[in-house]
């Protein structure tokens, strides 16, 4: 962790996903005002005293919107992955471990699957199913909700190879069949020692993959399939801000774009910085090619 | 030879099981398109004959294989909304995309390679750790909203691009490409850094290796010994590359609609709008072909390069 | 005058500002025609000699002092175009890494007829008449047909027969020979041991065989230097060496070679660790383990003395001589 921290890149990758996590925590008592309080009196306000990030076009506060908005995009991000997280590591690791048929099978399954571009389909599932709440039983689900499932599904291949590529090597491993030798059975030895000694590369690629989830909320957002106005997200904010480029309220399409890009370069420089520290050997990879 | 076939079959068969899917899903969700079309009040045999008139009442199967059989021979079916054709939408807006896509794929090869290289050669030398700088940002800064600031810097602030929209070849070569500029470059940029870290470290890999000082060692020339390591390097970087392709197709969606450029977005946005089943269908199959293809051809490209699995 | 003179020779790469010396004023000549093993243990600066000898020491390391001199000329002072011309023509070098010697991409004819093109105008055909001409010289079968031939479809052991043949296809004058079977079989290594040997004959090669193994340097070599530390601890002809080793680093490195007729137990393994550069105080680099050590030992760099053609650097036998 000292060595993580001790890279002035991986330091700040830490800064600013923890800056990124607070915010999204403590978004209600931290915001100025009610991110959905129209004041048109007030609107395309510059940023000034009362509204640091000055107004958008109803006149709703921007910081407010802004810190409201790491809400969807780290949501996204990090329920994606965790999708992709169980299922990679369960389809990997039962790969790596049964061989035979069913390793055959699982990774077909995955190029199979690693075939599907990730924001067409993204787009697409939204279009067919439209843009809505998803009702799941008593609960209604945000529309993102969608995009959380399809792009953790979309991410289980990159895991589930990571995992599956480390495991093998862990079981052919010595201290692996000395383990066996022992007596202890498989499945103890793949949760206990192969599992933990194979999950760097897996932290590593998912702290990358949370990044790309951001990107591609705020995407979707952007072109209306995503978050549903008025709730804030960067990505909509962004689409409302379009005509402001020919105005000149340049405050309505800066701010939210830099809660992107600063989200988004955290969770890359973090991922990088993880690489370099816990798995050396395979610097820089074809981690970040998933869209 | 015999594993570049079995992948090609492999391909088709994910396409396939892709063409069934989205099929499935379409006719799994409740809404029908009489329903979209006719309006919430209309009666119940209305729906009925529209759904006969447009061959909706078949079994799923032959409707399936009717849609498929079509898309086979170039036949992308004729919308129940609006009666367009939809071939003739695709055949308008794909070259559109593709040229948007290729451009930043020049762009993104031309800029990513040299830099890679340079970088590998002089490691953590000034332009290296420009070069990483760049690529962490070229990763992480969102292409719709690179697209907003590039349209707010080279458009609105010096006037030297157009804000948005695509001009026809026919309007001059010179207008044509500066509508695409702005747009190449907001989605090659990510492509860039990509494809330039991939560079660096094969190259550097590369340089690294026995061999190298074996080259030098001989005497070999400084120019000899860099096609020596450029070609022991390439194919990691070609088969990113060729991915990056299949890839950019994702993204172009987005950066078309930030420079308002009539390419597929606006064939599949407006299929979305109009709650157009069929035309969502045939676009996202038609994007999936051509991610696979490019897939198809980074697998392609790499065993061609990489002499120890050419036989 | 000798082929090769490497005089006061000194390497050093910087480590947290400060030069750490790994060869420490290393003398020693070739004689054109003759074969001189450099014997050392690993960290001992032997291969860094080599690489020295060749320009080709990986930055920041460098030459700190002394000369080197081939034919006559100065090789510590040539520029990089005259460096170039004579890597691979008049001295040529074969590395242990033989697996990764060649570069996967390429055919070995190419890479074999690249390194004639190199250093002879030679039209295409005749350059590859010249590389399957060589190619049948290092043993290798039917190499008309093999020229087209990627790496990976040769074994390790016929690898390193391409390396040699990359080596000696400008027919050099000096072969540099760095551990030429460590990465090899047994059986393989017996092989390419014979090959050099029987190249060092047809070809009159001068040879600098470097190795850690004393055995196969006797193999071929006619002289040899022992290096420890980055120091020469005795250099001599084989017979003389092995016959009467005066440094005690000699003797103890010949008593850790096994023989089947060693009574069992009387192996004798060299007590303490290998030396660390930089850790090195200004005495003898193997004060610390020898049994002989002195006072003088730990302050000054061992005393060198000639007897004949027999070097040796050490006080004990400097005083041994006196006495």
């Amino acid at each position: 962790m000292s060595t993580l921290l001790g890279r002035p890149a991986g330091l700040v990758g830490a800064v600013l996903v923890t800056a990124v996590a607070v915010i999204a925590i403590t978004a209600p008592w931290i915001a100025p005002y009610n991110p959905l309080l129209v004041d048109l009196a007030d609107k395309l306000a510059m940023p000034s005293a009362a509204h640091w990030m000055g107004t958008d076009q109803a006149g709703r506060d921007i910081l407010s919107r802004v810190l409201w908005g790491a809400r969807p995009s780290l949501s996204v991000g990090l329920l994606a992955v965790a999708i992709g997280l169980i299922g990679g590591i369960t389809i990997g690791l039962t790969a790596a471990y049964t061989r035979g048929l069913w390793e055959q099978v699982a990774m077909r399954a995955m190029d199979a699957l690693a075939s599907i571009p990730l924001l067409i389909w993204a787009i697409a599932i939204v279009g067919i199913v439209g843009v809505g709440p998803l009702p799941i039983g008593p609960w209604r689900l945000p529309n993102e909700s969608k995009i959380v499932l399809l792009v953790g599904i979309l991410y289980i291949p990159s895991l589930a190879r990571v995992t599956y590529g480390g495991a093998l090597v862990e079981f052919r491993a010595d201290y692996v069949r000395a383990r066996r030798m022992q007596g202890a059975g498989r499945l103890a030895v793949m949760l206990s020692d192969v599992l933990p000694n194979c999950l760097s590369p897996v932290i590593v690629q998912a702290t990358l993959l949370i990044a790309v989830g951001i990107v591609v909320e705020a995407s979707l957002s952007f072109v209306g399939l995503g978050v549903e106005p008025p709730n804030p997200s960067w990505g909509n904010m962004l689409a409302d801000a379009r005509n402001f480029i020919f105005t000149g309220e340049w405050w309505t399409f800066v701010f939210p774009g830099l809660a992107i890009s600063l989200s988004v370069i955290g969770f890359n420089l973090l991922g990088d910085a993880l690489r370099d520290t816990l798995d050396p050997r395979k610097a820089a990879r074809t981690g970040q090619l998933v869209a | 030879m015999w594993a570049i076939a079995n992948r090609l079959v492999g391909s088709l068969a994910v396409l396939w099981i892709v063409s069934v899917v989205l099929f499935a899903l379409v006719h799994a969700i409740p809404v029908s398109p009489a329903r979209v079309v006719l309006g919430a009040d209309a009666s119940d045999s209305d729906i009925t004959e529209f759904d006969h008139d447009h061959g909706l009442d078949r079994p799923l199967i032959e409707q399936y294989a009717r849609w498929i059989g079509g898309v086979s021979h170039g036949d992308f079916g004729v919308s129940v909304i609006d009666g367009a054709v939809i071939s003739r939408e695709i055949g308008q807006t794909l070259p559109v995309t593709l040229e948007l896509v290729v451009l930043a794929f020049i762009l993104a090869l031309g800029l990513a390679i040299p830099l890679g290289i340079v970088s590998a050669f002089y490691e953590d030398g000034w332009i290296d750790h420009l070069a990483r700088g760049l690529a962490v940002l070229g990763v992480s800064i969102p292409s719709f909203w690179l697209g907003l600031m590039l349209i707010a810097w080279g458009a609105v602030g010096l006037g030297w691009f157009p804000a948005g929209g695509y001009e026809p070849i026919s309007e001059g070569l010179g207008p044509h490409l500066r509508s695409l500029v702005l747009p190449a470059v907001a989605l090659g940029i990510y492509y860039v850094a990509i494809i330039s870290r991939m560079t660096r470290s094969s190259v550097g890999e590369v340089l690294a290796a026995d061999h190298v000082r074996v080259s030098r060692a001989m005497g070999l020339g400084r120019r000899r010994i860099l096609v020596y390591v450029l070609k022991c390097a390439l194919s990691p970087v070609v088969t990113v590359a060729a991915m990056s392709f299949g890839y950019m197709f994702g993204w172009a969606l987005i950066v078309e609609q930030v420079f308002n450029i009539a390419g597929m977005s606006h064939a599949l946005l407006n299929a979305v709008m109009r709650r157009d089943y069929l035309a969502i269908e045939d676009v996202v199959l038609v994007f999936t072909a051509l991610f696979l293809a490019a897939n198809l051809a980074a697998d392609i490209l790499y065993r061609v390069l990489d002499p120890r699995l050419a036989e | 005058m000798a082929l090769l003179e490497v005089e006061n020779l000194g390497i050093g790469f910087p480590v947290g500002g400060r030069m750490v010396e790994v060869v420490r004023g290393l003398s020693f000549a070739i004689e054109a025609g003759e074969a001189v093993g450099l014997v050392g243990e690993s960290g001992s600066g032997k291969s860094q000699t080599a690489l020295a000898i060749l320009r080709l020491l990986t930055p920041p390391g460098r030459i700190t002092r002394g000369g080197i001199r081939f034919d006559g000329q100065d090789l510590t002072h040539a520029d990089a175009a005259a460096m170039r011309r004579l890597r691979g023509s008049a001295i040529s070098i074969v590395f242990q890494d033989a697996l990764s010697g060649l570069n996967p991409a390429f055919s070995i004819g190419t890479q074999l007829i690249d390194v004639i093109a190199a250093h002879r105008g030679l039209r295409r055909h005749k350059a590859r008449d010249l590389a399957v001409e060589t190619l049948a010289l290092v043993g290798i079968p039917d190499p008309g047909s093999r020229l087209s031939q990627y790496p990976h479809q040769f074994s390790g052991g016929m690898r390193q027969r391409v390396l040699i043949a990359m080596a000696i296809a400008c027919r050099p004058r000096l072969l540099i020979a760095d551990e030429p079977t460590t990465a090899l079989d047994v059986t393989v290594q017996a092989q390419i041991m014979r090959l050099l040997a029987d190249l060092r004959r047809q070809l009159g090669l001068t040879l600098l065989f470097i190795t850690h193994n004393l055995d196969l340097m006797a193999d071929v070599c006619d002289r040899a230097v022992v290096l420890y530390g980055g120091m020469k601890m005795e250099a001599a002809a084989i017979g003389t060496l092995f016959a009467n080793p005066l440094q005690p680093y000699t003797q103890a490195l010949l008593g850790c070679i096994p023989r089947l007729t060693d009574p069992p137990g009387t192996l004798a393994p060299i007590e303490g660790a290998a030396p660390v550069p930089g850790l090195l105080g200004p005495g003898c680099p193997f004060a610390p383990r020898c049994p002989r050590r002195v006072d003088v030992c730990d302050r000054e760099p061992p005393l060198a003395v000639r007897h004949g053609t027999h070097d040796v650097a050490c006080w004990q036998v400097a005083s041994d001589a006196v006495a």
